[in-house]
């Protein structure tokens, strides 16, 4: 294997991983802002606006945790990608 | 494609799919060193000679874009698959150099880097080059441009041995398609919504060489500008007029996606991906502008009519306008 194919090699898995990093982010920041409009109105209603307040918080910090974990699993599967090309091309010569 | 759409992304993060500006030869890089030219270019190979030719192509392609099978006479197998460069070293007698660069850097940096590229060339070169054609596709006629007047400024010596300059659909004054992907980022931005943001925020991601399509900018910003952000607005320093290198022809080339110039789409789609691109220029005399009506955007790289007409060009004897 070429070092040349293998820097390729990880730099498409550094490219993906970033195409999935920076995408989940920026889907986040729309789904936040798109939740944030109901809730708004509804926090505002006399009765149910501190349990409105409430589940907000409560979906906010699941959907981050959502995202997070696929930004952590792509970054693990990204650095496991690495080392498994890395792995290869040092074998290779030797078979 | 990649390098083309986010280059200079991948170049900023030391990604490995970024292309570094070389020629190549046979899919390798061609090492600027005496020997090695010596070793690509011995026999069966067309030998070295005192004409150099440079060929850059455009937006999101490699050297390859320049090969197609020339015609074959009625009854004949068919041609073998070759390309300008190739054809001009049996015609005119000059060594091709194709170059491979990264597109989507932004068009001053690959001028830069070309010159530089060049002038490595003019130094290696085992033989004195008395001339220099170069030929460049689309983007790559900016890069050249770009690279001339780079030189110029640095004075480096190989820039007075360019003879003949030809632009294939290169848009000098700026690509239709780059416009509209410029309009199209600023109305969804300009939209409040997050998923038209989001679409909008993808289409910023687009590369500095696509950007500067939009106006055919050539220069770097210096102290006088605020960086390539604020391309859009003519009055920045690096969108001013670059002159015309002037000691060398320069050939305006372009197509059309339909046979009759004058057909609507024609007119208003040009070649099919930059509009029209021969359009006058007050340093291109009238006979050294040539449109190929029905030769779209691509096939300007690898069209048998083009090619003749080049070579024809090139054949011309004297420099100066």
């Amino acid at each position: 294997v070429e070092p040349q194919t293998v820097r390729q090699v990880e730099g498409a898995v550094e490219l993906l991983n970033d195409a999935t990093t920076g995408g989940s982010r920026a889907i986040a920041g729309a789904q936040a802002e798109i939740a944030a409009v109901p809730y708004t109105v509804l926090k505002r209603l006399p009765g149910i606006g501190r349990v409105a307040a409430v589940i907000e918080r409560s979906q906010a910090t699941i959907t981050r945790g959502v995202y997070w974990s696929v930004r952590t699993i792509s970054g693990i599967s990204a650095a496991a990608a690495t080392v498994v090309v890395h792995e290869i091309a040092r074998r290779t010569p030797e078979q | 494609m990649l390098n083309g759409m986010w280059g200079d992304y991948l170049q900023a993060r030391g990604n490995g799919l970024a292309v570094e500006m070389a020629f190549y030869r046979q899919g390798r890089v061609l090492k600027l060193r005496r020997d090695e030219l010596q070793a690509a270019f011995a026999p069966p190979a067309a030998p070295l000679t005192r004409k150099v030719c440079v060929l850059v192509h455009g937006l999101g392609c490699n050297e390859l874009l320049w090969q197609f099978a020339p015609p074959s006479a009625p009854g004949e197998a068919e041609q073998p698959t070759s390309d300008y460069g190739r054809l001009l070293a049996d015609d005119v007698g000059c060594t091709p150099f194709y170059v491979r660069y990264n597109t989507g850097e932004a068009v001053a940096h690959n001028g830069r880097t070309l010159g530089r590229l060049i002038d490595a060339l003019w130094h290696a070169y085992p033989l004195p080059i008395e001339e220099i054609i170069l030929i460049g596709h689309s983007m790559g006629g900016l890069v050249l441009r770009s690279a001339c007047h780079y030189a110029t400024q640095q004075n480096e010596p190989w820039v007075e041995a360019v003879r003949h300059v030809i632009y294939l659909g290169t848009p000098h004054d700026g690509a239709d398609l780059a416009r509209l992907a410029q309009t199209t980022e600023q109305v969804l931005l300009a939209i409040p919504n997050p998923i038209t943001k989001i679409v909008g925020d993808f289409f910023g991601l687009r590369s500095q060489g696509i950007k500067d399509l939009c106006h055919g900018t050539l220069l770097a910003p210096d102290v006088l500008d605020e960086g390539y952000a604020d391309v859009g607005d003519g009055t920045h320093h690096h969108q001013r007029p670059v002159p015309w290198l002037p000691h060398a022809r320069h050939y305006l080339v372009g197509g059309t996606i339909t046979g009759d110039p004058a057909h609507v789409a024609a007119v208003l789609l040009g070649d099919g991906l930059v509009g029209r691109t021969v359009s006058k220029v007050d340093a291109v005399p009238d006979e050294q502008i040539k449109l190929f009506p029905g030769v779209a955007h691509l096939q300007l790289a690898r069209n048998w009519d083009v090619y003749r007409q080049i070579a024809s060009w090139c054949a011309a004897k004297g420099a100066g306008r």
